[in-house]
């Protein structure tokens, strides 16, 4: 007898670990980030640029953001957003980010987003009449990528660069 | 053409190198850049939502620079400037002082190195040695002429809050007790073109941002994000300091704040002392001094002294005035109303009077003391009320006058040995005096000037007022004694 309700105890515990796989299929997308900034080192007489963790930054640096995403679940994660406030105390370099998927900036902190050419806001001119302005780069507040699918299973990465003040 | 043009480009290139990282460093040191991303997503049938975040932290380095080496400020509010202390005239062996002010424009701690090196002529001595003051006047760091050490604290200034207080990144700032900002510090507030000397009154020390997502993992939780607390320097106004004077205000930040973006650098205000003593007779001795001053990497060298003096980056500390002093002995027939000369005739039973004048007309000489004898064939004469009046016939009384060009002190011998009563107010050590006795050969000691005793040389020069015995100081209505007549009778046997 004992060594039956063993068994059964066993069974349960398979048919517990299977469960998830069949009845809660999702998707399950983590994301990491490093920072790094480029290095200028001598190797074989030559002066080559190399990538390192940033732990410490020179203000005028410029700091590698690399975001990193994975989804370790059993479905495709649909309209993945990758949102990112551009940090305090840095501005962000035009044009550094990379041009994954649905690539948006915002000027206010979120609550907007635009193409960068489509990033405009008004001021009131000498001529006291409204005119309508684009945001220059270091205006920008928040960057976003918008990624239509990520299958189960599928990692990838964006990336952007800022400038320590 | 072509070549012009790659002249130009490799000058412009050469121009850049040049410029100091402080251009760029508007960050203070120890500033953390948070940045948190958020993935957001849906699953397949478009109806869940979740989402993801990740954080990551970068410290802001110290960018060291040099420090702005300043005349001292008169005022509280004042355009920064360098030129050496005035100069002037000093005993041999006297002091010369002069004070600067050195201030912090890293954007963040640093540890100085402090040196000091002097170079003198025509001196047998001389030394240079450098004293950091407190705001106060009082002494920060004892006087050396070695190398020292000087933590100093400078800050990129984010925004003000109320009237006084200067904000600055979260956790950015020192502690108290790693050497940061604390209560008396000077702090330097840049209004662009003027600066504002302010006092620390209070130091607050915030937090940076933080993320409970970070690290290594990836997490699929959300995370929970601590706000930033600013570091807060309070301060006000900088009055009545040595050094700085008056004329601080208040700050008023509510009205003109600083720019975000520019530094508040520690002020350290430091006092340089040089001696000399002339080597010979008549050559007045000089110092060159220079106090050379780095970052922590002896790098960035800033130094208390002009480029274009000789040697370079020297000032110069004054002239220490040899001593000249002289000696001129002159006697006279008193009996038969004689002018003073070198020789005089006299018949036996008469009075001589000698006149003895110490003429100092270089820098002060200490201890200055004559030393007499009564004449062969003579005896010293004695007064019963004053020098010069009625004669004593007890060997005891007045025996000799001294007279510093403003006042006269009568010399008494008596039991007591020696009596000068000195001048009241302003009150000079004239001089004093000591007859062994009254008979032929034996001493007569005078000694002469400030600070003088019943047995022992004063100064010569000294002021006829003893409170300032320098010779800047000694200004009208009081007189720099350069001469000093000494008068004594003799009757000859």
């Amino acid at each position: 007898m004992q060594k039956n309700k063993k068994l059964a105890t066993a069974a349960v515990a398979l048919i517990l670990a299977a469960m998830p796989l069949v009845a809660w299929a999702q998707p399950k997308v983590t994301i990491t980030m490093k920072a790094e900034k480029e290095v200028s080192v001598t190797a074989k007489g030559k002066q080559v640029k190399k990538r390192v963790a940033a732990k410490g930054v020179q203000p005028g640096e410029e700091i590698i953001y690399t975001l990193s995403y994975q989804n370790s679940g059993n479905e495709a994660a649909k309209d993945v957003v990758i949102s990112d406030p551009i940090p305090a105390g840095t501005a962000y370099i035009p044009g550094s980010a990379s041009e994954t998927g649905d690539l948006a900036f915002s000027i206010d902190k979120g609550k907007t987003f635009k193409k960068p050419t489509l990033l405009t806001y008004e001021l009131k001119g000498n001529t006291g009449k409204m005119e309508k302005k684009v945001a220059s780069p270091d205006e920008y507040t928040d960057v976003r990528w918008t990624i239509p699918q990520v299958p189960a299973g599928g990692t990838g990465s964006v990336s952007f660069k800022v400038k320590v003040k | 053409m072509k070549r012009n043009l790659f002249a130009a480009l490799a000058l412009s290139a050469v121009a850049a190198v040049g410029v100091p990282a402080t251009a760029m460093a508007s960050t203070t040191a120890g500033t953390t850049i948070l940045n948190v991303v958020t993935v957001d997503y849906k699953d397949a049938t478009n109806t869940n939502s979740f989402s993801a975040a990740f954080s990551t932290s970068v410290s802001v380095n110290l960018v060291k620079a040099g420090l702005n080496i300043t005349t001292a400020p008169s005022t509280a509010n004042y355009t920064p400037a360098f030129s050496c202390a005035a100069l002037d005239s000093y005993a041999s062996g006297g002091t010369f002082s002069a004070v600067y002010a050195m201030t912090a424009t890293a954007n963040g701690q640093d540890t100085y190195k402090l040196n000091i090196e002097q170079a003198s002529h025509n001196a047998s001595t001389s030394s240079a040695t450098y004293t950091i003051l407190k705001a106060d006047g009082n002494v920060q760091a004892a006087a050396t002429s070695a190398a020292s050490d000087l933590v100093l604290n400078s800050a990129i200034v984010v925004g003000t809050s109320g009237t006084d207080t200067l904000l600055f990144p979260g956790g950015s700032l020192k502690s108290a007790a790693d050497g940061g900002f604390a209560a008396g510090d000077i702090v330097v507030v840049d209004y662009g073109a003027t600066k504002t000397a302010y006092l620390v009154k209070n130091v607050t020390l915030g937090h940076a941002a933080g993320y409970t997502v970070n690290g290594a993992i990836a997490s699929t939780a959300t995370g929970k994000k601590t706000d930033e607390e600013r570091d807060q320097v309070q301060v006000e106004a900088f009055v009545n300091v040595n050094g700085i004077g008056n004329g601080g205000t208040a700050p008023a930040f509510n009205t003109t704040a600083p720019a975000v973006g520019t530094v508040v650098g520690e002020m350290a205000i430091v006092k340089i002392d040089v001696t000399a003593v002339s080597s010979a007779k008549d050559l007045d001795a000089s110092v060159d001094y220079k106090l050379t001053v780095t970052d922590s990497s002896a790098n960035n060298t800033q130094y208390v002294g002009s480029a274009t003096n000789s040697p370079a980056n020297t000032c110069p500390a004054g002239n220490f005035l040899a001593t000249k002093l002289e000696i001129l002995k002159q006697v006279r027939n008193f009996t038969d109303n004689g002018s003073f000369g070198a020789t005089a005739t006299s018949d036996p039973g008469k009075v001589l009077e000698y006149l003895v004048t110490v003429t100092n007309n270089g820098g002060q000489a200490n201890s200055a003391a004559v030393i007499d004898n009564i004449p062969t064939y003579t005896k010293l004469v004695t007064f019963q009320d004053t020098y010069g009046g009625t004669v004593s016939t007890d060997g005891t009384g007045y025996f000799a006058q001294i007279f510093d060009g403003v006042n006269t002190v009568n010399l008494t011998v008596d039991a007591s040995g020696e009596v000068a009563a000195q001048p009241l107010s302003p009150a000079p050590s004239v001089g004093f005096g000591k007859a062994a006795a009254v008979t032929a050969g034996a001493a007569l000691n005078f000694y002469l000037g400030q600070g003088s005793s019943a047995s022992a040389g004063g100064t010569v020069p000294s002021c006829s007022d003893s409170t300032k015995n320098t010779q800047a100081l000694c200004i009208a209505p009081f007189t720099w004694n350069r001469t000093y007549t000494i008068k004594y009778r003799v009757k000859v046997d």
